[in-house]
């Protein structure tokens, strides 16, 4: 039998420990944000760096040589660069809050933090991350001369999905990491197969029928499609969710997924808080 | 004591338990499923009862592995325990060690900004403190530079500035007076002087052994997890010295402490 009680001679509402919390995970994550560029001559044009250079690769190993996409892909530059930003947000952004917790063993040692928040400014900071990205994408549908249209406010949820998605993930996987180093090969390893196994430089309609059906059920793949489908403008029929599965109502398959994700990885993680402290 | 007791711990306990054989990876635990880790059982605290009193400055000294910091991490709330009760009242002050949270890669003054959030103090207090925060630090010239630049002297003094800004009732303190050159431990000593007579609890836990005697009322000694004594400053410190066989080094330093001693005697209540 254990207890700790703590009466507060000014009772603290929840309101103001809600306000602490928010306080740190934005400052926390800004200052990240300022450090992971600091030093470097041109600093957030490096975020850029990476999407762009798998951009121009797979543009011209794909379109050019292969001449893989065909006329199944309208605008196949816009096709690319969307999925890119969307996959390297969702690899980065988990790869990022794995390493979170053992990261900053030395400060959950010394205060008396609640562990959460740790997670939660990291992810923060992918997704300011992602916001710099998505400007290459911006850039884009300017130069197509694309006319945003009111029905890209859906991209709102579908960005939320995932980041609930990538949270669930990367909660299970920094508790994970604590305990188990191998946690962060076996994610390089998934991500590097995550690359081809979604359709990111390719049209899903290259895969089998079957495949595609299994596929979709990815909130990954969901929501990338469903932004290409916003922005990029695809096939209804044969390349999102709803065609290729019979029914818009399919669609909450992966959104579940998203959101039950989430929710395990809130409750692992709480389970395992109070001990994260003395482990890592 | 009780009724107005800061902080009552019951009968903690807690046991780390340490694997002979690191299996750190899945493959150590893939590839030899039958070899079974063998653990030690390290018991860090056994059955640890005492009370500080609101307002009181309460000593743990102990040698190194006795149980000191782990039982400061118990009562900030940063391990749980693994039997026994703590009952605190009042605000805890949220570090237990100065300097938590500094990054040497941002300059001052971001750090200022991300410590003092991480402490509990809002955007508008900050703004508020911040001359004064850098005046007591005496480091208003260096505002925009990386703490890397700064000396271990230097860093101390801005962590320290920080850290009297956060308001708390309870203060726990993790072998903070080690560093610093003499005039910034003085400015340390007559702070934590003032925080005493502001009524606030403070439990430091700490080697140095002078700075115990001349700050604390009471003092409790943790040997190997279990409290040895607890009691007197100068007659808790003189057990532990017999014990190790180790002498006062600085006996001239003794009227000091007679001073201060005098600072408690006008303090309402007095030593318990």
């Amino acid at each position: 039998m254990s207890s700790t009680a703590y009466s507060l001679a000014k009772p603290s509402p929840r309101a103001d420990r809600l306000g602490y919390c928010l306080r740190v995970i934005r400052t926390a994550a800004a200052m990240e944000f300022k450090l992971k560029y600091a030093g470097s001559a041109v600093g957030y044009v490096w975020s850029l760096a990476r999407p762009l250079a798998y951009f121009a690769v797979l543009w011209v190993v794909f379109e050019r040589f292969l001449r893989i996409p065909g006329p199944a892909v309208e605008n196949y530059p816009l096709y690319l660069l969307t999925g890119l930003v969307l996959y390297l947000f969702f690899i980065d952004a988990i790869s990022m809050t794995m390493m979170s917790i053992v990261a900053r063993g030395a400060l959950l040692r010394r205060m008396a933090l609640p562990p959460l928040l740790i997670p939660l400014s990291v992810s923060l900071t992918a997704a300011l991350t992602f916001c710099v990205n998505a400007v290459a994408v911006v850039v884009l549908l300017a130069v197509h001369r694309v006319r945003p249209e009111l029905d890209w406010l859906l991209l709102i949820p579908l960005v939320g999905e995932l980041l609930a998605f990538i949270l669930g993930i990367g909660l299970i996987a920094s508790a994970l990491y604590v305990r188990f180093r191998d946690v962060a090969q076996i994610w390089e390893l998934a991500s590097q197969l995550l690359i081809f196994a979604t359709p990111i430089m390719y049209p899903v309609t290259l895969l089998p029928p079957r495949v595609q059906e299994v596929v979709f059920l990815s909130p990954l793949v969901q929501v990338i499609q469903d932004v290409r489908l916003l922005i990029v403008g695809l096939n209804a029929e044969t390349e999102t969710l709803a065609g290729v599965l019979g029914s818009d109502a399919w669609r909450l398959v992966p959104v579940s997924i998203a959101l039950a994700t989430l929710v395990v990885g809130l409750v692992y993680f709480r389970r395992d808080a109070p001990r994260l402290a003395e482990r890592v | 004591m009780t009724s107005t007791s800061a902080i009552t711990a019951v009968d903690l306990s807690k046991a780390f338990s340490i694997p002979h054989e690191t299996r750190g990876t899945l493959r150590e635990h893939v590839l030899h499923p039958l070899r079974r880790t063998t653990h030690e059982r390290n018991q860090a605290l056994q059955e640890v009862s005492f009370e500080v009193g609101q307002g009181e400055f309460f000593g743990v000294i102990g040698p190194n592995g006795s149980g000191k910091s782990t039982l400061l991490r118990i009562l900030a709330g940063i391990y749980a325990q693994d039997s026994g009760t703590v009952d605190v009242r009042g605000r805890l002050s949220p570090f237990i060690e100065l300097g938590v949270g500094f990054n040497l890669e941002l300059t001052a003054r971001d750090n200022v900004v991300l410590t003092g959030t991480l402490l509990g103090l809002t955007r508008q207090q900050l703004d508020e403190k911040f001359d004064e925060i850098l005046a007591f630090a005496e480091l208003e010239r260096f505002i925009d530079q990386k703490l890397n630049n700064f000396s271990s002297g230097m860093l101390l003094r801005l962590a320290y500035s920080i850290a009297i800004q956060v308001p708390f009732d309870i203060l726990l303190l993790d072998e903070v007076l080690a560093v610093g050159d003499e005039s910034f431990q003085e400015k340390c000593y007559r702070t934590l002087i003032d925080i005493r007579h502001a009524g606030k609890t403070v439990v430091l836990v700490s080697h140095n052994l002078y700075a115990v005697a001349r700050l604390c009322e009471r003092v409790m000694l943790l040997r190997n997890g279990v409290v040895e004594a607890l009691g007197r400053p100068d007659e808790v410190i003189r057990a532990y010295r017999e014990q190790e066989g180790t002498e006062d080094p600085w006996p001239a330093a003794a009227p000091a402490f007679e001073e201060t001693k005098s600072v408690w005697e006008h303090v309402a209540g007095g030593p318990g």
